[in-house]
């Protein structure tokens, strides 16, 4: 039976049919979108790279000064080797698997300096200079692939696999045989959506093995390829289950398109739209309005503030007195702009919780969101990684302060030694294991809905009399 | 015969079922989409006032300082809030709020509120302009898919042509029939949705905004009623539902969700965005300009010296250090110029990729039409930052200008206080008004305008041709 | 204790769609090499009984037998012995006849080479020329014949037949009774539905006669010619409609 199935999709459907069609859309959408997801972060890694090298270029200079003073091999002036002139290069690398989703990698900042000059506003310097008319319809990666035109594409080739030969008759004489209508309209549905997803599999190996990047891809690619195959199954029972109950093709076709607009994007937009209203983030306004209230207070009382510190840390002697004041005025006013702004951090970090913590629930309500989230994570281009990498950042320059500001307060410098024992920033990326347990539950539910969704229809297939 | 066309048509669509729960679920979805939005606006604008007024008040409350020290410290910008942001943000929330007007630096606008955005809030936005270009279309498909392929399937094509009915008239009668149904749904929900923006808005109502929103709802009926002749258009190549109903779904997800995502993507594919740390690089050397350039710095002071019959700077009338720093800022504004004009090519580069694709979807026309209305397009954010810009250039020679005359003997010790900061007007950029503006809209409009004259030719060229394939068959 | 040598068996069938009793004790016997013809008006209970033995339905009473087998009981069992041709074969547009053919054949478990689909086919009466074009070209006649050609592959040892004449022009519809005729001769039970007298005595050993879900004669079409057939027919039809009357008047 599952020869003749076989013999006849591969003559009625692929050779013959829409399956052309539907595997070339899918090698050039996928093809195209890995492609230009490999430029994309061919562009970024090298501007990083550029980035990081100018930066430890400069410290290293930085650095020999300061040995040169301390050797006495050099004439020191009173801002040579200050230490306010620290500056480390921070960057949110690409991820191994990011040709593959760009989420939100776009629009965040993906590196900062380090310094005791910056504060928690001005380290990720001035990054706003893409068009904001491309920004705002997102990019074409194959996560929109995966979450909007497969499913489509899916529908476009099964919807008809029992009512379309219901409608010209063919069911009854196929029926006639021995053969159930269960076996005949999974076999179908498989041998249809399975050609499909070998196809897009295939494609995306391919980009895998030719975008190749190192590090943990292939481990990715793995979890990668376990979500979009538990994203294919939902859909297909999805099918299954609508070409069990609705006896035309029209009304399927109507029922799954209906579908796949609720699921992929009505749903998403309003979990989206409410649950940003329901935790606002405070504005980036008010947060711009603190740090203007620091530099205005600092520009006031620097006396008063540099005397505050000089008794807090009565170990400190005051070094050069040539120094000009604005290196110690810049430090404090960072501080405060750091302390006065910690509230609003925390404030923001609160309503991202709690927005996080509704869509953590809320993305149960469609597979559309869970599969976007689990492939956004799992390529590493999810929303949580660009705020680690701001956090950390933040958390490297309250070290720096920490370190240098003792020196930079009371116009010293700091010791090569003192120097060395400073750190580069090195982002801590989420590990496979803890990326495995953040998907585990939402795959768990993807597949445990497709197989409740599967034995329903099942049932009804099983259920179908012709006549009745 | 053709009225009786147009009713016949009218009451099979309004007895529609399917039709009826999705109209249901979409103005639920417009009012969620208002609901939220006037919330946010309303935040928003709080928020802007608040920012402004502390702007203002540690402007004032600097106390006395170096003119060129206060140039540093200098002031804010902020971009006027549209009126009409509620329909369609379009493109505000990616583009920066703010910009600092500091000296020596034309920085680019900051706080992009889209990076306080949600998960998913890259991958869909919920907003008016969006129901109205996605699910709209998608509406009058369903709504339209069986208006000739059904009258095929069921042979009454057959008995209206033996009726003598023309094909003109059987046209105009499917065209009038969705068309009316259309607008009698989206005229209310657009005048619903243009009161509640206007209502969030603090601006009184001018008659630039009335324009907009008029121009706003001329675009969208435009884009619906290509929706309405493609479907007819559609359906009549079709012989049955069913084909007509999946050929008008993927017509629906190629338009509205993959050729727009695709345009913008090849856009920036083929002009890739500005590397941020190069161009962050490129606005520094511009600043540093003559800073960098000693042989300049040392004919500058030839010159001023020169001009003022003197040979040291001490004995200059001016203070030397402001009006170096004054001849600084007039030399770094053709590079600045330079900078911020490769970005605009490049940013036009990418949108003029994206009005190629508009050939392929009437989705990109609209929606362009759609920001520029709201005014919340990029047009409207170059508009704000080039007006900050002037505004910084005369702030700064302004501070400059001071110190230069005022130092006297003090030197870089000199101060200024708070009755140099009250001199200085707050930053106002009214939007600009359609009128003067409006020029670069024309070829977003021509394109919707060519797009409703095929559509309709085609759709009425489909169904001649359906008229006599049945015409044939019979 | 069911003769082998009637392969398909009706013993009291009942079937009621709602209020509407389309099929009333209904007990039939067809053995091999005979074509029994059911004649009827439409919503007389043909295709009714002809589902029944196909297992689409389930019967409210009695029981549909095929070589024995309780359809309702064992319904992939019994298929394997039954071929079925409907009103209007429909065959898959895009393939040929040919590969259609092959399909079905293959569906039934069978692995017969493209000579020997090509043969049989032929033996239909199907046109040689015409084994390679799509089947969305081809006439009514043509599928009934590759409808033929599907049952006779099945070499099934009882053919239903759901009006496989309706809609033919004489000369087409008089070939696949000669096609039909063939069948029997080779051991086939053959139940066919029709409303057509004259293609019923035509083709058929038996003649029941139909009406409102009963079957209220059985004629030998051999003893009797077409019109005495249509006498005894429209009787039925009279006596049906008068007792129904009365129903209604009661």
């Amino acid at each position: 039976m599952k020869r003749a199935i076989l013999y006849l999709e591969s003559l009625n459907f692929i050779a013959r049919g829409p399956a052309l069609i539907a595997t070339a859309i899918i090698v050039v959408t996928i093809g195209y979108a890995g492609w230009s997801g490999d430029r994309w972060r061919d562009a970024k890694r090298s501007g990083l790279e550029s980035f990081e090298a100018e930066k430890l270029d400069a410290l290293a200079k930085w650095r020999d000064g300061l040995v040169q003073i301390e050797n006495g091999t050099r004439q020191a002036k009173p801002r040579d080797a200050n230490p306010m002139s620290i500056s480390f290069p921070a960057v949110l690398p690409p991820s191994s698997l990011g040709d593959f989703a760009i989420g939100h990698a776009d629009l965040h900042p993906d590196s900062a300096e380090i310094s005791p000059w910056r504060n928690p506003s001005s380290m990720f310097g001035r990054y706003q200079f893409d068009n904001p008319t491309t920004l705002a319809s997102s990019r074409f990666d194959v996560v929109v692939v995966i979450i909007l035109l497969l499913p489509l594409l899916m529908i476009a080739v099964s919807f008809d696999v029992l009512a379309g030969d219901r409608a010209r008759g063919a069911l009854s004489m196929v029926l006639s045989f021995p053969i159930r209508l269960t076996s005949l309209a999974w076999s179908r549905l498989l041998v249809r959506n399975g050609l499909l997803w070998v196809t897009a599999v295939l494609v995306m190996t391919c980009l895998l093995l030719l975008n190749d990047a190192g590090g943990d891809r292939y481990a990715r690619f793995g979890l990668w390829l376990g979500v979009c195959l538990a994203y294919g199954l939902f859909w297909l029972t999805v099918i299954a289950l609508c070409v069990a109950y609705i006896p035309t093709a029209i009304n399927t076709a109507a029922a799954l398109v209906a579908v796949w607009m609720v699921l992929a994007l009505a749903l998403p937009a309003t979990v989206t739209t409410i649950s940003e209203a329901a935790f606002p983030t405070p504005s980036r306004l008010a947060y711009l309005s603190e740090i203007r209230r620091a530099q205005t207070e600092t520009n006031r009382e620097l006396d008063r503030l540099t005397a505050k510190y000089l008794i807090d840390h009565p170990e400190l002697t005051v070094g050069n007195e040539e120094l000009p004041s604005f290196y110690r005025a810049a430090f404090i006013s960072n501080q405060i702009a750091r302390d006065r702004t910690r509230p609003i951090l925390e404030a923001y970090e609160a309503a991202r919780a709690g927005r996080a913590q509704t869509l953590r629930w809320a993305q149960y309500l469609s597979p559309s969101i869970i599969a976007q989230r689990l492939l956004n994570f799992t390529a590493d281009a999810d929303l949580d990684r660009q705020h680690r990498f701001q956090a950390q950042a933040r958390d490297a320059l309250e070290q720096l302060s920490v370190a240098v500001g003792p020196a930079v307060v009371s116009r010293n410098r700091l010791s090569a030694a003192e120097f060395d024992t400073l750190s580069l920033f090195s982002f801590q990326e989420r590990s496979l294991a803890e990326l495995a347990w953040l998907a585990a539950v939402p795959m768990a539910f993807l597949l445990l809905s497709s197989a409740l969704l599967a034995v329903v229809a099942h049932r009804r297939l099983g259920a179908i009399r012709l006549h009745d | 015969m053709k009225s009786a066309l147009i009713r016949k048509d009218s009451l099979v669509l309004r007895r529609e079922f399917l039709l009826k729960a999705l109209l249901a679920a979409v103005i639920a979805l417009a009012l969620i989409s208002v609901m939220t939005g006037l919330q946010r606006e309303r935040v928003f604008l709080h928020e802007r006032a608040e920012a402004e007024r502390i702007d203002k008040e540690v402007w004032m409350g600097q106390g006395e300082r170096n003119p060129h020290s206060a140039a540093h410290f200098s002031r804010y910008a902020f971009r006027p809030p549209s009126p009409l942001a509620l329909l369609d943000p379009g493109t505000s929330d990616f583009a920066g709020l703010a910009i600092w007007m500091e000296a020596h630096y034309q920085d680019p606008a900051v706080f992009r509120r889209a990076e306080d955005g949600g998960e998913l809030s890259r991958y869909v936005m919920l907003s008016p302009a969006f129901l109205l270009l996605t699910a709209a279309p998608l509406l009058i498909f369903l709504m339209m898919h069986a208006s000739v392929a059904g009258e095929r399937e069921d042979g009454t094509l057959r008995q209206l042509l033996a009726a003598g009915v023309r094909r003109g008239h059987f046209f105009v009668g499917k065209f009038r029939a969705g068309w009316d149904i259309t607008m009698l749904v989206y005229t209310p929900i657009f005048l619903l949705m243009a009161g509640c923006s206007l209502a969030a808005s603090p601006a009184e109502l001018s008659a630039d905004t009335v324009f907009r929103l008029l121009a706003m709802y001329v675009a969208y009926a435009a884009y619906l009623s290509i929706s309405v002749a493609v479907a007819i258009g559609v359906s009549a190549l079709c012989r049955t539902r069913q084909a007509a109903f999946l050929a008008l779904a993927g017509v629906w997800a190629v338009m509205t969700v993959l050729v727009p995502r695709f345009a913008t993507d090849v856009g920036t594919t083929l002009t890739p965005q500005p590397d941020a740390r190069q161009t962050e690089r490129d606005l520094r050397a511009a600043a540093m300009v003559l800073s960098r350039d000693k042989e300049r710095q040392q004919q500058i002071k030839d010159d001023v010296l020169a001009r003022y019959g003197v040979e040291d700077e001490a004995d200059l009338p001016i203070n030397y250090s402001a009006y170096r720093l004054q001849v600084s800022e007039e030399l770094s504004i053709p590079e600045f110029e330079r900078v911020y004009g490769a970005l605009e090519d490049r940013y036009r580069a990418q949108e003029g990729v994206l009005r190629w694709f508009s050939v392929l979807s009437p989705t990109i026309a609209t929606a362009s039409l759609s920001r520029g209305m709201a005014a919340t397009d990029r047009v409207h954010q170059r508009a704000f930052t080039v007006s900050a810009e002037l505004h910084r250039r005369d702030m700064i020679k302004l501070l400059n200008e001071d110190y230069m005359h005022n130092a006297g003997d003090a030197g870089s010790k000199y101060t200024a206080d708070e009755a140099l900061w009250a001199r200085f007007d707050d930053f106002d950029h009214p939007i600009p008004g359609l009128v003067s503006i409006g020029g670069r809209y024309i070829a977003d409009a021509a394109l919707l305008l060519m797009w409703l004259c095929i559509a309709m030719l085609a759709g009425y060229g489909c169904v001649r041709r359906a008229v006599a394939t049945e015409a044939k068959a019979a | 204790m069911t003769s082998t040598k009637n392969m398909l068996e009706a013993r009291g069938l009942c079937k009621q769609f709602g209020p509407t009793v389309a099929l009333e004790d209904f007990s039939l016997t067809v053995p091999e090499g005979e074509v029994v013809c059911l004649l009827g008006a439409n919503g007389a209970g043909k295709t009714t009984t002809i589902n029944l033995f196909l297992g689409f339905l389930q019967p409210d009473r009695g029981e549909a037998l095929v070589g024995g087998i309780d359809v309702a009981e064992a319904p992939f069992e019994a298929r394997r012995r039954l071929a079925y041709l409907p009103e209007s074969v429909a065959l898959y547009p895009k393939l040929t006849g040919l590969e259609n053919l092959s399909f079905f054949d293959q569906l039934a478990g069978g692995s017969r080479s493209p000579q020997d689909l090509s043969k049989l086919l032929l033996d239909a009466g199907f046109p040689k020329e015409a084994h390679h074009r799509r089947a969305a070209t081809y006439s009514k006649g043509m599928r009934q014949k590759v409808g033929i050609a599907i049952a006779t592959a099945r070499q099934a040892r009882a053919l239903l037949l759901d009006e496989p004449l309706s809609g033919l022009d004489p000369s087409a519809a008089s070939t696949l009774g000669v096609q039909i005729g063939k069948l029997r001769d080779d051991g086939c039970a053959v139940m066919m539905a029709t409303h057509d007298i004259f293609r019923a005595k035509e083709v058929g050993d038996r003649i029941g006669i139909m009406m409102h879900g009963k079957l209220v004669n059985m004629l030998d079409a051999a003893s009797l010619d077409a019109r005495e057939i249509e006498q005894i027919y429209l009787e039925h039809l009279r006596e049906a409609d008068a007792s129904r009357h009365q129903e209604h008047a009661l």
